[in-house]
């Protein structure tokens, strides 16, 4: 049932333990976020699923199959936008497709994904005249047009205004109605991960194990203002603090 | 670019025009007409003695008169030739190793510490060598140029790839690309900006050593130009031979980086701000 399977039993940079006895699966087509502070290990964690880490004790696998490299059904939208600097706009989408194949019809691809992120009319454009916001847009488009099976996004809206992130939120939404890869996204904002994810499992700071992993009913696209809603919000605030020190408690109870 | 500086100043503004706003081209050879200027003037006031430094017009001169009597252009096509040709063998070789020294771990430990060692040698101490090999005609100079054009290049282009952010590497390695296509699309032009920085070191290096060679040994030249001044007793000669190094040298340079520009406009950088201002 579960394809992507993750069972860490230690990833330590050095002295630092960071990943610590830590299990996860995700099932094909089901979106999970991974919330908690800066620094816990959130994007180690997610580097471990696209093949660019391996834990030093523990297993990834896909179906079954260890992985041990990057896989082409998995895309990855990285916390920064990671674009080209020398090539345009479509070029970066086309860098998704690998570099092989018909290049008429990566053309035609790429466009395709661009356009279904807003940006069909910026494809020309240098990665140095981006807001960014457009950049990060571009990386989403970058990886959707692989098609993937999994896509694994590591904070990809943190460093966008509050409402140019609700809209990539609300894009992200339709994406995964349309296409269905299964969703792994790491975040650090509550919010996001209640109205995008099947699923919330927040980790405590290092070495991190999972604290609360919290199944989330509500039919997409999710009404934030339902009550439902705020007490999930409300719920994460709690395990979050509960993983740190109890007086970061309120405050964290005020912010959700 | 003046152009451009000068629709940029608003009709009626108060600055209309400013000596600060002239275009590079302008700018640039201000301060050499300049000090041309003194110079005459001091050696018309008889202040600056013109046996040892000579007026701009005597230089001048002497450069005319070389040039009808002297074939001044024939000396001045073969040391570009051997400059050009020095630099291509060179910067050609180490631009290939500089690439496998960038993209081998096995290169930098097995290879790079023995071409690190020779590089120490001074350039110049292969001549005696390279004379005993090639004779004394055309094949040491050319060698010894590029010698002294490989090593700027093979450094810089071997560290520009060591150097890529492993964060663009990445991009490549999850979207399937192989090590030869990570090499190929994301390195090299990543690396490319230092490349260019090693090509103008290599260039100014092959101008160093086509005089160090011309003056060791050569019938032709600019620099067999600037011996010849010294044997004679003309300062002007040399004093003008100076001249011709320094525009040819400025010369090449810029061809260089015109040829480059091209390529690297995708630079977020402030010398790419500074040409669209
Ligand atoms: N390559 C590395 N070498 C050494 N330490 C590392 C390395 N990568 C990560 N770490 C350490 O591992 C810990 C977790 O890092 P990670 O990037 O996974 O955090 P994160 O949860 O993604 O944080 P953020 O929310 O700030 O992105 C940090 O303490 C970091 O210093
Ligand atoms: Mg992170």
């Amino acid at each position: 049932m579960s394809q992507f399977r993750l069972e860490v039993v230690q990833r330590a940079f050095g002295e630092r333990v960071v990943l610590n006895r830590l299990s996860l699966s995700i099932a094909e087509g089901e979106a999970v976020a991974v919330v908690g502070r800066s620094g816990c290990g959130k994007s180690t964690l997610l580097r471990l699923l696209a093949g660019l880490d391996r834990p030093d004790a523990g297993r990834v696998t896909i179906d079954g199959t260890p992985v041990t490299g990057p896989r082409p059904d998995v895309a990855v939208v990285f916390q920064e936008p990671r674009l080209l600097p020398w090539l345009d706009v479509l070029g970066n989408v086309m860098v998704g497709l690998g570099g092989r194949g018909n290049r008429e019809e990566a053309r035609e691809q790429a466009l395709r994904a661009l356009r279904r992120v807003g940006l069909a009319e910026a494809a020309a454009k240098l990665p140095k005249t981006l807001s960014g916001g457009m950049a990060q847009r571009v990386g989403i488009a970058r990886a959707l047009v692989r098609r993937p099976r999994l896509l694994l996004l590591d904070e990809p809206f943190s460093a966008l205004d509050a409402l140019t992130k609700i809209e990539l939120q609300g894009e992200l939404d339709r994406i995964r109605a349309e296409d269905g890869p299964a969703l792994l996204l790491v975040t650090h904002d509550l919010e996001e991960a209640a109205a995008l994810a099947d699923r919330v499992v927040v980790l405590e700071t290092a070495p991190a194990g999972i604290v609360l992993d919290l199944t989330i009913d509500l039919p997409h696209p999710r009404n934030r203002r339902s009550a439902a809603f705020q007490a999930i919000e409300a719920r994460l605030a709690r395990a979050l603090g509960g993983a740190d020190a109890a007086e970061d408690d309120a405050g964290m109870e005020r912010a959700a | 670019m003046a152009t451009i500086l000068a629709r940029t100043a608003a009709p009626g503004s108060r600055a209309r025009w400013h000596p600060f706003r002239l275009g590079l081209p302008f700018a640039g050879i201000a301060l050499p007409v300049l000090l041309a200027l003194l110079l005459e003037l001091g050696a018309a006031t008889g202040w600056l003695q013109s046996r040892f430094l000579p007026p701009p017009s005597r230089i001048f001169a002497t450069l005319a008169g070389l040039w009808t009597t002297g074939d001044l252009a024939g000396h001045i096509l073969i040391t570009l030739w051997r400059v050009a040709l020095g630099f291509l063998f060179g910067a050609l070789a180490a631009t290939v190793l500089g690439m496998v020294a960038g993209a081998s771990p096995l290169w930098r430990r097995w290879v790079d510490p023995t071409l690190q060692g020779l590089r120490s040698i001074p350039s110049i101490a292969w001549v005696p060598l390279f004379i005993l090999w090639f004779g004394i005609f055309e094949t040491p100079k050319i060698v010894l140029i590029a010698l002294g054009a490989f090593f700027p290049v093979y450094l810089s282009l071997s560290t520009a790839l060591r150097e890529v952010d492993r964060k663009l590497v990445e991009v490549g390695q999850v979207n399937g690309f192989d090590r030869l296509t990570i090499l190929r699309r994301i390195m090299l032009p990543a690396a490319l900006p230092g490349w260019v920085v090693g090509l103008r070191g290599g260039l100014a290096l092959g101008w160093m050593f086509v005089i160090a060679a011309e003056l060791m040994g050569a019938s032709a030249g600019v620099g067999y130009l600037l011996l010849d001044g010294q044997m004679t007793g003309n300062a002007a000669q040399i004093v003008g031979c100076l001249c011709l190094f320094a525009l040819l040298g400025r010369l090449s340079d810029l061809v260089l980086v015109m040829l480059a520009r091209p390529f690297m406009t995708w630079q977020d950088s402030v010398a790419e701000r500074e040409q669209i201002a």
